[in-house]
């Protein structure tokens, strides 16, 4: 039975969270004037046609290059199997500092 | 040892605002949100609206820094925001009477200088005098004097012509210069 | 009726504007007339009020308040274009947002002495390559073009690993300078 989009969303918001290199996950879509339906999910999934999409936090310290790529290796990996034409998308968002400035 | 941000000039935090730091708008927020609820509160007629007025006011600036042209006249870009706001809560308000502005009696205080005094008496009759003006001549006046916009910004502003901006200040400062002439 | 003020021929409108326009330039026909002079003094009197009870009714604003408006603001990340990092087949793309890359060559510039990042531009042309140009402001007394240098060497190091293109160039414009007044924590 194919998998929904909210069940391929959880299976690639769970994929970006184990990856080593992720600093922090942030909502694939941005809000529109600030409004977005509330969603339990952060990847941004489409079915027709077939679309993922990713934002991410990546540390200073680490290559942001490299770690999406890896992270768009990884997101792959966790998508069923009838979904190996989609479209993949990992955006870094912010680049992350330890958490010094978290209420500046 | 580094430069605080929250001395920096308003130019300065308004561009890094613009470009998306949001610490940079918090102290904008932080430094102005006194004059902008004594703004709101005064272009509203007293209401208790006021917070929540700049509130959403400042939110829909942040959104829309992008159309900020002038970082060091921020205040001013800001106050334009309230009133925005403010004009739109006047007109879909329900029709009732006008709020009167609530009773500023302070404690007693000891003595004051006369001069003092007198200041603190003459800027309450400014209030009480800028409260009974007609709410265009009002309008203009606390777009000119408080958020001191010019006048091609009033007009955009109020959507009438710089031509109606300038005769419509010139009536309520005469009208405001005549009931204040005591204190001239 | 001649609504005009004093022998100066102009009305109070005129007089008004003339107020506005900071009078300037310098109209001989009001600057002359004594009464002409006292309204406008009173016009200055009516605006130094003004700003008094600006000041008067500025009052302390809760804290929690502004904590809620910052709340939402910070909820909405104003993230700029999407830069492309990397294509790595024909489906699958990575890309850096331009408010990531703005905030930590912000950053990068910020941690010089005596400097605080003002304006951050990010341009990439055709090669691809990036330029950057930021503005800083710089502590009166600091040697400036030393600290112009530190941060462009600050920002080429932090964009070493987070950079979609090779860093053509960064243009460090030092376009204020801070009085003594601006202190440290």
């Amino acid at each position: 039975m194919p998998e929904s989009p909210q069940r391929v969303a959880e299976l690639v918001d769970a994929a970006v969270a184990a990856h080593p290199s992720v600093a922090r996950a942030y909502r694939a879509v941005p809000t529109v004037a600030g409004r977005a339906a509330p969603s339990s999910v952060l990847a941004h999934v489409t079915l027709l046609p077939r679309r993922v999409a990713v934002s991410v936090g990546v540390a200073e310290v680490d290559d942001s290059r490299v770690v999406a790529s890896e992270v768009a290796r990884a997101v792959r990996d966790a998508l069923p199997e009838d979904w190996g034409d989609a479209a993949v998308r990992v955006q870094v968002r912010r680049i992350e500092q330890p958490e010094v400035d978290a209420h500046g | 040892m580094s430069v605080q941000l929250e001395t920096a000039p308003d130019a300065l935090l308004a561009q890094r605002a613009k470009d998306g730091d949001e610490r940079a708008f918090a102290v904008l927020v932080r430094r102005h949100s006194p004059f902008l609820i004594a703004f709101a509160t005064r272009y509203l007629g007293g209401s208790s609206d006021a917070d929540d007025v700049v509130q959403e006011a400042l939110v829909t600036a942040w959104r829309q820094l992008d159309e900020l042209r002038e970082p060091a006249r921020v205040r001013s870009w800001l106050a334009t925001s309230v009133a925005r706001r403010a004009t739109d809560v006047l007109r879909t308000r329900a029709r009732r009477d006008v709020q009167p502005l609530p009773d500023e009696e302070g404690p007693a205080t000891s003595p004051q200088p006369d001069a003092v005094a007198e200041g603190r008496a003459a800027t309450r009759a400014l209030g009480d005098v800028l409260a009974a003006l007609p709410a265009d001549q009002r309008e203009v006046w606390l777009l000119r004097e408080m958020a001191e916009l010019s006048y091609d910004e009033i007009a955009a502003r109020l959507e009438v012509s710089p031509a109606t901006v300038r005769g419509r200040l010139a009536r309520a400062r005469g009208a405001v210069l005549a009931a204040m002439a005591e204190w001239r | 009726m001649d609504d005009t003020i004093g022998g100066s021929g102009r009305t109070l409108e005129q007089l008004s504007a003339y107020f506005d326009a900071g009078r300037s330039p310098r109209v001989a026909a009001i600057e002359e007339d004594a009464e002409c002079r006292a309204m406008l003094a009173s016009m200055e009197r009516l605006s130094r009020l003004t700003r008094a009870l600006v000041v008067e009714e500025s009052g302390a604003v809760d804290a929690g308040w502004v904590d809620r408006v910052l709340a939402v603001v910070r909820d909405e990340v104003r993230a700029g274009r999407d830069l492309p990092l990397e294509a790595i087949d024909d489906r699958t793309e990575t890309t850096v947002t331009e408010g990531a890359l703005r905030e930590l060559v912000r950053r990068a510039g910020d941690e010089v002495d005596d400097v605080l990042v003002g304006s951050v531009e990010l341009r990439i042309d055709d090669a691809p390559a990036l330029h950057v140009r930021v503005t800083i402001g710089v502590r009166f007394g600091s040697p400036m073009r030393a600290r112009a240098d530190a941060v462009r060497a600050a920002i080429d190091a932090a964009l070493a690993a987070h950079a979609p293109a090779p860093v053509r160039e960064i243009d460090v414009v030092i376009d204020d300078v801070f009085d003594a007044g601006v202190l440290d924590a």
